[in-house]
């Protein structure tokens, strides 16, 4: 035996040797494989695929009216089509799966009253959790393969190169382990399975939702595109791309798998502590993902929208900053203002003594409500510095109608942000303290945050049919001539919006509270700071009669 | 004989609830200790807490010598922990659920099949080896369990509930089951509700009211203390008066009852003088059926001491 032959069989004994044995995997795999599930799932897979793919064909073959050559696709980049539509549709429907693989992978051990004698083996969390992860993201390759015939479809029509494929697909694997590793870790801090894959879709839907958008404006903007290789959906068109990162170029592709895999690999460790499950802890850890979900897609969002300054103006940005802000925050109202209270001890006490820094995080209602505040604030600072960074020193100007003389007014980005998130303000404390008040007129969570929905909806519906009847009949006659009263109008929870940037113009005969934008965000402040101070009482008084707790409690 | 479990003022606190206060026990190697007590008593909270799977507020529990806070991975390899509430994995056979903890026991793949076969052999499951688990009796998975729980071959068992919920046939199952083990030599700690099952094999009972370890020990030992001596139990074929009469009057003899033609004496003398009844009865002429030392009950025993009897 020559040198190098022995140096080949000892290496090769070496990598013999190595034996990596995760139960877990083995366990998931022989449940996940078993019967014909799996079969069918994979066959629905590639035949979602295809029909993709014969959409697409079709529609190009409208296009061209039927004049179909190989010279034909190559001048209009068929087989580049077909591959990112193919993409585009792999990437929304892992999007989709892996949640129902992953949510339930450690919620379920609970329910089975498996997780106490799986954590007594010699299994490490660490070990328990890689298996998940890697029973999820075997089957997701394994869908993936799946679809490697449909490529090859595309290949043949030309214009796409066997490396921009090979790059799409470990950006599609590194997308998909990001969301199994939301999967896994919702599924870590949860006690149930339904909760946890409503968080895993809820940030997954977002997480998609903001980076696709990002990447898809970034790319038509013709802006900096260093982010845009995030979202799997847009992968094909971005896969070979070059981007300048601290005035370094790297494609676009490997800093979206590095930061996908970073992301996912840091919700894993964080999952690893949270196998005996610590309900006092899931409350932190929640709201402390929640934010940091937000602060990424603010970033991202006013990131790009400043990269590409050249299709919005500040004023533009503003207005899309908040209603962002407005529709994260808004669906958790419900979600952490309602619940148990405390038995033992006032409502009033619970909101107000104690040191904020615990409540905040507290697993209870009033932990949510400061949360709920908490995360407004935070909101508003980042908008606020997000876009001080993308256009320093801007001054608004803004349509100003005050009410005697219409006009063109300026105003200063800080002032304009510090109206609208005021303003603002007065309704997240209301909507919360409609959700305290709601758990404490009923016994079950679910009933409560279903009042608290009806009444935003009513103030997200009503209020703006009120609001534009203000706006658009100058004299208010339209209200009333049905009884109303204009200072419901500030009951709109958009108005400041609205009246900070200008866009609000009520007529010259409305009283002048109403009309100049000054006065209005106070005016909508102090309207649901009644509300709110109405519900808090209200609240603190039921629950105290309920429980019969003493006056000095 | 060498001391294998013991904890030292064992305490958990949930907010105002003391679920466990201050609990000292100790079990030497091969015994068979019951943990008697109502429900909420702290029973499982306990046996947690020795298992590892949940931290103590203060105190600490020591598995041959290894803490259970310092050392929980040594600790894990030497117990084998049986959960009053437990679920197993419906979509799996009998044999792969076993594999399955084997490898995660770290079992060499080499070893396995041989000791699955072996724990399917002791809990009589062998016939069910390839059936799925969905498919078992409540009994059968209960046996499964206890099996999962011997595959690395644990020198102390916490069993917490091992019977509840099954019918009487599934129960004597699990007795002989847990015989076996006494005869192999393990060291079990067991908890349960039915009281007269435990009689048959604990030589130690431990029992525990909110909380609070109120009397531990040797069964035997307790026992006396509980009924302040042995109870002897003497059939006559007549003449019960005159039995009564005479045997109030000796010595070490607490009291005579007679119930259901059965004379039951509370005697708190030596064992080795108990023979003395016997011979002064049949030397004053009376006809003895039978002269013999009480069962030992422990629900007699937990009524007692758990009223206050014994403190």
């Amino acid at each position: 035996m020559t040198p190098l032959q022995t140096t080949l069989k000892s290496a090769f004994q070496g990598i013999k040797g190595v034996k990596y044995e995760n139960p877990v995997v083995t366990k998931e795999l022989r449940t996940r494989m078993r019967g014909a599930k799996a079969h069918w799932l994979m066959m629905g897979y590639v035949v979602l695929l295809g029909t993709c793919l014969m959409i697409t064909y079709y529609s190009q073959w409208i296009v061209t009216g039927g004049q179909f050559s190989p010279d034909s696709w190559v001048n209009t980049r068929f087989g580049f089509r077909l591959f990112s539509a193919l993409t585009w549709c792999q990437a929304i429907v892992i999007a989709l799966i892996v949640p129902s693989l992953t949510a339930g992978s450690l919620t379920l051990e609970r329910e089975q009253q498996t997780i106490e004698m799986l954590s007594l083996t010699a299994l490490s969390a660490r070990n328990i959790v890689a298996g998940k992860i890697t029973s999820a993201m075997l089957f997701i390759l394994m869908l993936l393969a799946c679809s490697l015939p449909l490529s090859g479809i595309c290949l043949m029509f030309g214009s796409i190169s066997p490396l921009e494929i090979l790059v799409t697909y470990l950006m599609l694997i590194a997308w998909a382990f990001l969301f199994s590793s939301i999967g896994v870790y919702f599924s870590a801090i949860s006690k149930k399975t339904s909760g946890a894959s409503l968080a895993a879709f809820g940030t997954i839907g977002m997480y998609t939702w903001f980076t696709t958008g990002f990447a898809a404006s970034s790319m038509y903007g013709g802006a900096d595109i260093a982010f845009a290789g995030l979202s799997a959906c847009t992968a094909a068109s971005l896969s070979v791309s070059m981007a300048e990162v601290f005035g370094v170029s790297i494609p676009v592709a490997l800093v979206g798998i590095l930061l996908n895999v970073s992301i996912g690999l840091l919700l894993l460790t964080s999952a690893t502590t949270q196998i005996p499950y610590h309900r006092e802890q899931r409350s932190v850890h929640i709201r402390l993902l929640i934010l940091g979900i937000f602060l990424v897609n603010m970033f991202l969002f006013v990131g790009n929208v400043f990269a590409s300054l050249g299709v919005y103006n500040t004023q533009d940005l503003i207005h899309a900053a908040f209603i962002v802000l407005m529709v994260s925050i808004f669906p958790f109202i419900s979600v952490f203002s309602t619940g148990p209270h405390r038995k033992d001890i006032s409502l009033w006490k619970q909101l107000f003594s104690g040191r904020w820094k615990i409540k905040i995080f507290e697993n209870r209602p009033v932990g949510g409500f400061w949360f709920l505040i908490a995360w407004w604030i935070i909101g508003c600072i980042a908008i606020l510095i997000c876009i001080s960074i993308a256009a320093p020193g801007v001054v608004l100007t803004v349509f100003h109608r005050p009410a005697t003389q219409p006009g063109v007014d300026q105003i200063n980005e800080l002032d304009a942000i510090f109206q609208i998130a005021v303003g603002i303000l007065g309704s997240v404390i209301a909507f919360t303290s409609i959700g305290l008040l709601a758990s404490t007129i009923v016994p079950n969570r679910q009933s409560a945050a279903a009042i608290l929905l009806l009444v935003m909806v009513l103030a997200w519906m009503g209020y703006p049919i009120l609001a534009w009847q203000t706006e658009n009949s100058y004299d208010f006659t339209w209200g009333k001539a049905h009884g109303l009263k204009w200072q419901l109008t500030y009951f709109y929870p958009y108005l400041p919006i609205k009246a900070a940037l200008g866009e609000w113009k009520p007529g010259s005969n409305a009283p002048y509270l109403l009309t100049s934008p000054k006065t209005t965000w106070v005016g909508c402040a102090v309207a649901w700071g009644i509300v709110s101070i109405a519900a808090l009482s209200l609240a603190n008084l039921l629950n105290k009669r309920k429980l019969g707790i003493p006056d000095d409690r | 004989m060498s001391i294998i479990l013991r904890t030292e003022h064992l305490t958990k606190v949930y907010g105002p609830l003391i679920a466990v206060n201050n609990l000292c026990l100790e079990i030497n190697a091969g015994d068979i200790m019951g943990f008697i007590g109502p429900n909420g008593a702290g029973k499982t909270t306990t046996i947690k807490m020795i298992a590892t799977l949940l931290r103590p507020t203060s105190g600490t529990a020591y598995v041959n010598d290894m803490n259970v806070l310092e050392h929980p991975t040594e600790v894990r390899r030497m117990i084998g922990y049986m959960p009053d509430f437990f679920g197993v994995y419906d979509d799996v056979k009998t044999w792969e659920y076993l594999d399955f903890f084997a490898a995660a026991y770290k079992i060499p793949s080499h070893k396995r099949k041989r000791t699955i076969d072996n724990v399917l052999e002791l809990t009589d499951l062998m016939g069910k080896r390839d059936d799925f688990v969905e498919t078992l009796s409540r009994g059968m998975k209960q046996r499964l369990c206890l099996a999962k729980t011997l595959l690395h071959d644990p020198a102390v068992l916490l069993l917490d509930e091992p019977a509840s919920g099954l019918d009487p046939r599934a129960r004597i199952d699990i007795k002989e089951l847990l015989k076996e083990l006494k005869s192999m030599g393990k060291t079990i700690l067991i908890s349960s509700h039915i009281l007269p099952e435990l009689a048959d094999f604990c030589n130690k009972v431990a029992i525990i009211e909110r909380g609070e370890l109120i009397v531990s020990g040797d069964v035997a030992e307790i026992m006396g203390k509980a009924r302040g001596g042995k109870l002897l139990e003497l059939r006559l074929v007549d003449r019960f008066e005159d039995a009564i009469t005479m045997l109030s009057e000796m010595q070490n003899i607490r009291s005579v009852k007679q119930e259901d033609g059965i004379l039951r004496i509370q005697y708190t003398g030596e064992p080795d003088q108990q023979y003395e009844i016997l011979t002064a009865l049949v030397s004053s002429g009376f006809k003895v059926q039978s002269f013999c030392e009480a069962q030992i009950d422990l629900e007699d025993i937990f009524m007692k001491v758990t009223t206050g009897a014994v403190a």
